[in-house]
């Protein structure tokens, strides 16, 4: 391939300067550049890398380059190398996939700390006659370009963990339940497994507001909030809805077992807190329990089901446990609507 | 100016070029990769923009595992190349690039580009080396899947309304690995190619 114009000598000799200079500037450049012959015998050394590397030319050049710097990942850059001289082309690595080729600390003293430089390499073939005759090694500064990259890198993270939780209680906001429910149900049609889902609400939540303002309103939010997360494995679901609504799903729980962990939230829930005002706060909430069942697949329908319960349990008196029983059922449990657990009668703790 | 291009002597002279160019390319491959390299003959064509989507289309790859690189090159010829990969595990590939063992998400990264740099470099060089010019390349970097890959070359609509699209797939024997290789060659270059084909074409009546 190789053909006698794709010679870079010539282009080389026709740069004005004289050899000397030429010599100056490549070895002033403030980029790292060495070179090397097939059999890894270093030809020249700049000051660039005179300075980071603290090796002098004259302890590297007409030296192995991997004997001088035993570090060096030698398999795979004699690898790399040979493809340069194989195929007589460029060759590249960036800081992305390959932090360095040499590591240097301390680049940034007073603002950097410890930072090793991160490094893009390019690999250039020198050909003369037709043949690659070294390869030159061009290293250059991107730490700044990883700096900015790795900051946003950051942003855009805390920004899509920002948009998908409730601002207030830190739970999964509605946009992002939907979306985590939409994936149960397919996973769940796909392996054959089942999952419950419990809407609930906050008792009498305006008499809270009307009587403590909307400041402990949004504590009591909060608290049913934490409760939740607490009271559930850390596998299952808990998103805000609504105002005082929560939605929670449990993958692996069939409706006996999502209306266990209904009771023990429903417990949980209705131990005293402490608001900011330092005044001690009794709440209960309602909730409504329902199961995935592959003919209802539906996100919508589910949801819609546990709503159902949720109503009953208010119809029931509040403060209390519901379980939707689809209309298939067995007559035993055969209610379409729910059957109401008060105070977790009928539910073993 | 394309006009040129497509006068059916210089048209069939720049295929002629192009499939020297690719068989030496495959022999290199080969030496690098120490795989034989299946090289299909090149297709030559001048592409309006709103067609480049249907070169993307590798049909019965696979859309999801799509990969793409992309490496812009300028000098004697200006363009930029698209390399598609089939969806193929790059771990498939470990052992090509020297790797002995699992390699991690960047090293599998870093195998796409090395492997995208080596082919590409050898297309261009492929076509560029027996028109006696001299091309320099920039870093090759990765774009996401088929959607993004369309995204590239369809941004900026100013840019270019047509170009000189080389399109060669190859695949590694033993191996499931398929890749397309497309080289877009700009239209200020076309002028470049068109003389340098002169030149080649002339060169050939001398002996």
């Amino acid at each position: 391939m190789g053909s006698p114009r794709a010679d870079e000598g010539a282009a080389a000799a026709g740069s004005g300067l004289p050899p000397a200079l030429l010599a100056l500037l490549v070895d002033r450049l403030n980029v790292g550049i060495f070179t090397v012959t097939a059999d890894g015998t270093v030809l020249q050394w700049n000051r660039f890398l005179h300075a980071h590397t603290r090796v002098a030319p004259a302890d590297v050049v007409g030296k192995n380059l991997y004997e001088t710097f035993p570090e060096l990942p030698r398999e795979w850059l004699e690898r790399k190398l040979r493809s340069v001289f194989v195929i007589k082309n460029f060759a590249f690595t960036s800081w992305k996939q390959r932090p360095w080729l040499f590591r240097f600390e301390g680049q940034r003293p007073v603002s950097g700390g410890a930072l090793a430089m991160r490094q893009d390499c390019a690999f250039i073939p020198l050909v003369h006659d037709g043949e690659v005759r070294a390869v030159s090694v061009v290293i250059l500064d991107a730490t700044d370009t990883y700096e900015s990259q790795t900051r946003l890198d950051a942003t855009l993270a805390m920004l899509a963990a920002q948009s998908e939780r409730d601002a207030l209680t830190g739970v999964y906001n509605r946009r992002k339940l939907t979306e985590l429910l939409d994936m149960e149900v397919k996973r769940a049609l796909r392996y054959k497994q089942r999952f419950g889902l419990v809407m609930l609400d906050i008792d009498h939540f305006k008499k809270i507001n009307d009587t403590h303002g909307h400041l402990v309103g949004d504590e009591a939010i909060k608290h049913v909030a934490q409760r939740a997360v607490a009271t559930l494995r850390t596998t299952d679901v808990v998103a805000r809805y609504g105002g005082e609504e929560f939605v929670v799903f449990l993958p692996g729980e069939d409706v006996t077992g999502a209306a266990l962990a209904a009771e023990r939230l429903r417990e949980a829930a209705r131990k005293p807190f402490k608001t900011l005002a330092d005044v001690d706060l009794t709440l209960t909430i309602s909730l409504g329990v329902t199961e995935f069942r592959p003919e209802a697949a539906d996100p919508k329908m589910l949801l819609e089901e546990a709503d159902r319960a949720l109503y009953a349990s208010k119809e029931g008196g509040r403060n209390r446990v519901s379980v939707f029983r689809p209309a298939s059922s067995p007559p035993a449990a055969s209610a379409n609507g729910s059957t109401g657990h008060g105070e977790g009668e009928r539910i073993p703790q | 100016m394309t006009n040129a291009m497509l006068a059916e002597d210089k048209r069939d002279a720049l295929q002629e070029i192009v499939n020297i160019g690719m068989g030496a390319a495959g022999a290199a491959l080969a030496q690098v990769l120490g795989a034989f390299v299946e090289l299909a003959v090149p297709k030559i064509d001048v592409v309006e923009r709103r067609r480049v989507p249907a070169l993307l289309n590798t049909g019965a790859w696979s859309d999801a595992d799509l990969e793409a690189v992309r490496q812009p090159f300028f000098g004697g010829i200006i363009g930029e190349s698209l390399m598609l990969f089939d969806g193929a595990e790059p771990a498939h590939l470990a052992d090509l690039i020297g790797c002995a063992t699992e390699p991690t998400r960047e090293e599998q990264q870093e195998m796409l580009l090395d492997l995208a740099n080596v082919v590409i470099g050898a297309c261009v060089n492929g076509i560029a080396n027996p028109l006696e010019e001299v091309v320099s390349f920039a870093p090759p970097s990765r774009l996401g899947g088929r959607p993004d890959a369309c995204a590239f070359v369809l941004e900026d609509p100013g840019q270019w309304h047509e170009a000189l699209v080389i399109n060669v797939d190859f695949k590694l024997e033993e191996r499931q690995f398929r890749s397309r290789v497309l080289v877009f060659l700009s239209e200020p270059s076309l002028v470049r190619i068109d003389a340098a084909v002169h030149r080649f074409l002339d060169g050939l009546a001398a002996s």
